[in-house]
């Protein structure tokens, strides 16, 4: 095995940081060449460079005098949509494009209170919109599994998940709307988790559909991302949505899963490839083994939570989006194409302005109460069915995603067909749940699949529990393990 | 109706009856805006502004606590429904003032609803009944100058009350009136300034015409009214207009207005049909505003300037004069402190001394302080005929400046009124002696001198001598001359 620390774990590095075994300005500085070495996977859109280093001189300093905090010296990518105060930032859109954030987001200053040291802004879909990473102004990021051909990360936040399993950070920032953390964690065979809503504070983080944006985190095992979790959650006076439930310690959960009921949809079965199931089932056994109790459980078609999620998305969207009109900041096209609010409008990707259509749409007065209006009651209903759902049943499990990476040139026949990406990964942001993506096999390519867990609002720790279960039994190998072994690429 | 025709109507006939609401925006007296820690002062452009003011990305609100406290205050003054559970709505539209994009309103679930106060109609009272009070956002200022548009975001984010009645009104009067018993209200609990020049409250006003005891007609808006004349010459102009326009078989188009004040007519701002679709929809940023009991049963602010009036007026006082004293709160004071333990009649003396001599010193020295004991002692030293009306003005200032008690005043200067007949029947008796001339001329048949010898006992004692009883003892005294 290659003696590479980028290689490492964050628990592993984290212990050789605070050992004084390895400076952290060394490893910022291998960190960067292993950015340079893999920037064919056009990860990294901005290298916040300054920063890392004097972040990294305070790190050692620290560790030198012993008061090492509790992320020091860990390197870590950040998702473009998070503000890091006098970086740019650009959601990944040309009308954000020269867009220095004057103020830093809440969850990134508590990681770098803690010692965490910023490496740069990350790739993702424009303004977090997309399943592939392949609406950003910057190119699509790469996936670095490969069938040959290059694969897309999965999306939103596909520069993240990437940076992650190419192993040219310990972890990763992401934003979670709909499924952005998770899927793309599926695609690339790393952990994604997204904790329960209001968990994390939005407070500088783009707005994409208020109710349902959730930081989340991209790291190779469970244990790391929960070790960054614990540092990014707790309730922010900033964000008045955020939680006031009492933060629990993640890095060490293991609640037993003895007797534990396990809910998984059979109904949902139906018509998924063999690959997806095999290893759904996979999962389950693994769960059945350790003591649990495995009962099937029905839910709605797929489409019911899928069209909600869309209806509502899209509505708060093009509420959130209003702002960028081109006036206090932004960018405008040179074009002549009418009045002055299209100029910007003009700017923003086809999908984001598809789905600002949708939202107008919905929330137009003519629409109101069979759009944005109906999807607040069916999410009420949903809300419900599960809580009451989550009286007998302790966890819920189902594939993340219906399908491995496919190609970056696939094209879809139909817009709709990407939203259908997000199939299994929706509910949690309808329900509020925390989720959670750990790899647990291959698929007919060979490429990661990832398991997808979700509990009650707030129980994050049998979430953790469970999922370092799945980790521990699951044998899955990662990109970076097949790397260094000769296995992969 | 008769009102207006008598001022105004000459060339209009009156059987069009005006049905007035109105739309009251009144700036929440606070440090910081609604949603920011940005300052509400009036300040020089784009100082006071904060992230979310700007709209930047990732910048969220977060509500000013007191704006929901100063709006239950509000709600309760105006004899409101508090809403236990109220929400945030934005509603979109674009302009360059407007950062968002959205302003953040209470248009499905206001904080406060179905309320009312009394007004007053020479002797009448009028209930306007108040449809709801929500909070608001103001948008920023935009200035047009030579070709350019300049922004100015301070009152972007200053947090409103929008106050909006039922279409209770009849005519300009009303209107005024009941804006500023609306306006001393909202400044007497402390909720709203008031200052109409700053911007802290103005109002659009809705009016129709129909014939009398009909349905409604259909309404004009006239947007932006920042002062009470305006609005009483809006809403004439509009009676004029709209009254025309339907003399002569037209109808009226429902529009929205804007006035001019330099020539003080309406003009045609937009149609119905051309208003912005605001895409109402609950603000996902927000949650509920949900009220404890504590809160929504608070003791609502007693003594407000429309109740002040209407006790004042029980004293057999007309509305008009009682809101003088009613409508300023120092008034109030001094005259419910002085009043405190008098008689019905002596607080009818009170009162008229308050709007008579106590505030025309007032507004010669602005800032003094009136010790309303001492003001009660000596009205009822009026009251009593112990010292003449004349004497009492001097002691009113004498006592405001100095200090001192008016009784003592009364006494160190000797300026109580003499009310002893004995004593005034020996100074008659005095005085007449010493005017054997006039006496004379009186003998001989000269009445017009009863008056004379009045004035010469009044002048002899120094005013002090009771006027009723002088004149009483003089035509005696002259009774026994003949």
């Amino acid at each position: 095995m290659k003696n590479n620390p980028n290689m490492l774990s964050l628990k592993q590095i984290r212990e050789l940081l605070v050992q004084g075994q390895i400076s952290p300005l060394t490893l910022v500085s291998e960190m960067y060449d292993e950015i340079e070495s893999k920037s064919h996977l056009n990860n990294f859109i901005t290298l916040t460079k300054d920063l890392a280093f004097k972040q990294a001189e305070k790190s050692w300093e620290k560790i030198k005098n012993g008061t090492a905090r509790k992320l020091e010296g860990i390197p870590i990518g950040v998702k473009d949509l998070y503000c890091v105060k006098n970086e740019k930032m650009t959601a990944c859109s040309k009308v954000l494009e020269n867009f220095i954030a004057p103020f830093e987001s809440h969850v990134t200053n508590k990681l770098w209170n803690e010692g965490a040291i910023c490496l740069g802004k990350l790739n993702m879909d424009e303004f977090a919109m997309g399943s592939s990473n392949r609406t950003s102004c910057f190119g699509p990021s790469i996936n670095p599994w490969t069938n040959g051909k290059n694969l897309v990360p999965g999306g939103s936040s596909g520069g993240s998940a990437s940076s992650v399993a190419a192993g040219t950070c310990f972890a990763s920032l992401g934003s979670d709307t709909g499924g952005s953390v998770r899927q793309p964690a599926s695609f690339c065979g790393i952990v994604g988790f997204k904790p329960s809503y209001g968990r994390c504070s939005r407070r500088g983080i783009v707005g994409y559909a208020s109710s349902f944006d959730q930081a989340g985190i991209f790291a190779r095992s469970v244990e790391d991302a929960a070790i960054v979790m614990d540092n990014m959650i707790g309730h922010d006076h900033g964000d008045v949505m955020s939680s006031t439930e009492a933060v629990p310690d993640l890095e060490n959960a293991n609640i037993s899963l003895k007797g534990k009921v396990i809910g998984y949809p059979e109904n949902w079965m139906d018509g998924l490839d063999e690959y997806v199931i095999k290893n759904w089932k996979k999962a389950l056994q693994i769960f059945e083994d350790l003591g649990a109790i495995i009962k099937p459980i029905s839910l709605l078609n797929f489409d019911s939570y899928l069209s909600t999620y869309y209806l509502l998305t899209s509505s708060e969207a093009s509420s959130n989006l209003a702002r960028y009109s081109g006036t206090c900041y932004g960018n405008k096209t040179e074009e002549d194409i009418g009045s002055e609010y299209n100029k910007t409008f003009a700017l923003f990707g086809e999908e984001v302005r598809r789905r600002i259509f949708m939202g107008i749409h919905n929330l137009s007065s003519a629409n109101y109460e069979k759009g944005y209006d109906l999807g607040l009651k069916t999410r009420k209903y949903i809300k419900q069915q599960f809580m009451d759902l989550f009286n007998e049943i302790n966890l819920i499990v189902y594939p993340c995603s219906p399908r491995e990476a496919f190609e970056i040139d696939n094209v879809f026949q139909n817009p709709s067909d990407a939203y259908h990406e997000d199939v299994f990964t929706v509910i949690a942001n309808l329900i509020g749940s925390p989720a959670i993506s750990v790899p647990i096999g291959y698929g007919k390519q060979n490429l990661p699949l990832g398991i997808h867990l979700m509990t009650k609002p707030f129980e994050e720790e049998l979430l953790i529990s469970s999922a370092k279960e799945i980790e521990k039994y699951a044998n899955f190998k990662g990109w970076l393990e097949n790397e260094s072994n000769g296995v992969s690429k | 109706m008769n009102q207006i025709n008598k001022d105004h109507g000459k060339a209009i006939n009156n059987k069009w009856e005006m049905v007035i609401g109105l739309e009251i925006h009144a700036q929440v007296s606070t440090k910081s805006k609604l949603f920011s820690k940005a300052s509400t002062e009036y300040n020089a452009p784009n100082t006071c502004v904060d992230y979310i003011d700007l709209g930047l990305p990732g910048a969220l609100p977060i509500l000013n606590e007191e704006c929901i406290n100063k709006a239950i205050k509000s709600g309760l003054a105006l004899n409101m429904t508090i809403n236990k559970r109220s929400e945030f709505d934005r509603k979109h539209y674009f302009y360059p003032d407007l950062p968002l994009g959205y302003q953040i309103t209470q248009f499905y679930h206001p904080i406060t609803e179905n309320g009312h106060i009394p007004i007053w109609i020479d002797q009448d009272l009028k209930n306007i009944r108040i449809n709801r009070i929500h909070l608001e956002t103001d948008a920023g200022k935009s200035i047009h100058k030579r070709n350019k548009t300049y922004i100015d975001l301070n009152r972007c984010g200053i947090p409103l009350m929008e106050i909006v009645t039922e279409p209770d009104l009849r005519n300009e009067d009303e209107v005024a009136t009941f804006f500023r018993i609306l306006q001393s209200t909202l400044r007497r609990i402390g909720t709203c300034d008031g200052n109409m020049e700053k911007g802290q409250m103005r109002a659009d006003v809705n009016i129709s015409l129909r014939k009398s005891g009909e349905e409604f007609g259909t309404r004009v808006e006239i947007k932006n009214l920042n002062s009470v004349n305006f609005m009483k010459k809006a809403i004439l102009f509009e009676y004029k207009r709209q009254s025309e326009i339907l003399e002569s078989g037209g109808e009226i188009v429902q529009e929205t207005r804007l006035f001019n004040e330099a020539t003080g007519e309406t003009i045609h701002m937009r149609n119905k049909e051309d208003a912005a679709d605001y895409r109402y929809m609950p603000d996902p940023d927000l949650p509920p505003v949900i009220l404890n009991d504590t809160q929504i049963n608070q003791i609502k602010d007693s003594n407000l300037p429309y109740e002040v009036c209407q006790n004042i007026a029980k004293l057999g006082v007309s509305f008009q004069d009682a809101w003088i004293i009613a409508e300023d709160p120092y008034l109030t004071k001094l005259f419910e402190s002085s009043a405190k333990s008098l008689e019905k009649n002596d607080k009818v003396i009170l009162f008229k001394w308050v709007i008579g001599d106590v505030i025309s010193y007032i507004k010669k020295n602005p800032n003094i302080e009136i010790n309303p004991n001492y003001l009660r002692d000596l009205i009822v030293e009026v009251s009593k005929g112990n010292i003449s009306g004349k004497a009492a003005k001097e002691v009113l200032i004498d006592f405001i400046e100095q200090d001192i008690s008016p009784l003592e005043i009364i006494k160190k200067k000797g300026l109580a009124q003499i009310n002893s007949a004995d004593a005034i029947k020996q100074i008659v008796h005095d005085v007449i002696q010493n005017c054997q001339k006039e006496v004379e001329s009186y003998k001989n048949g000269n009445e017009n001198l009863k008056q004379f010898f009045v004035g010469q006992v009044i002048k002899a004692t120094k005013g002090k001598a009771n006027p009723k009883i002088t004149q009483e003892e003089v035509l005696k005294y002259l009774a026994n001359l003949k």
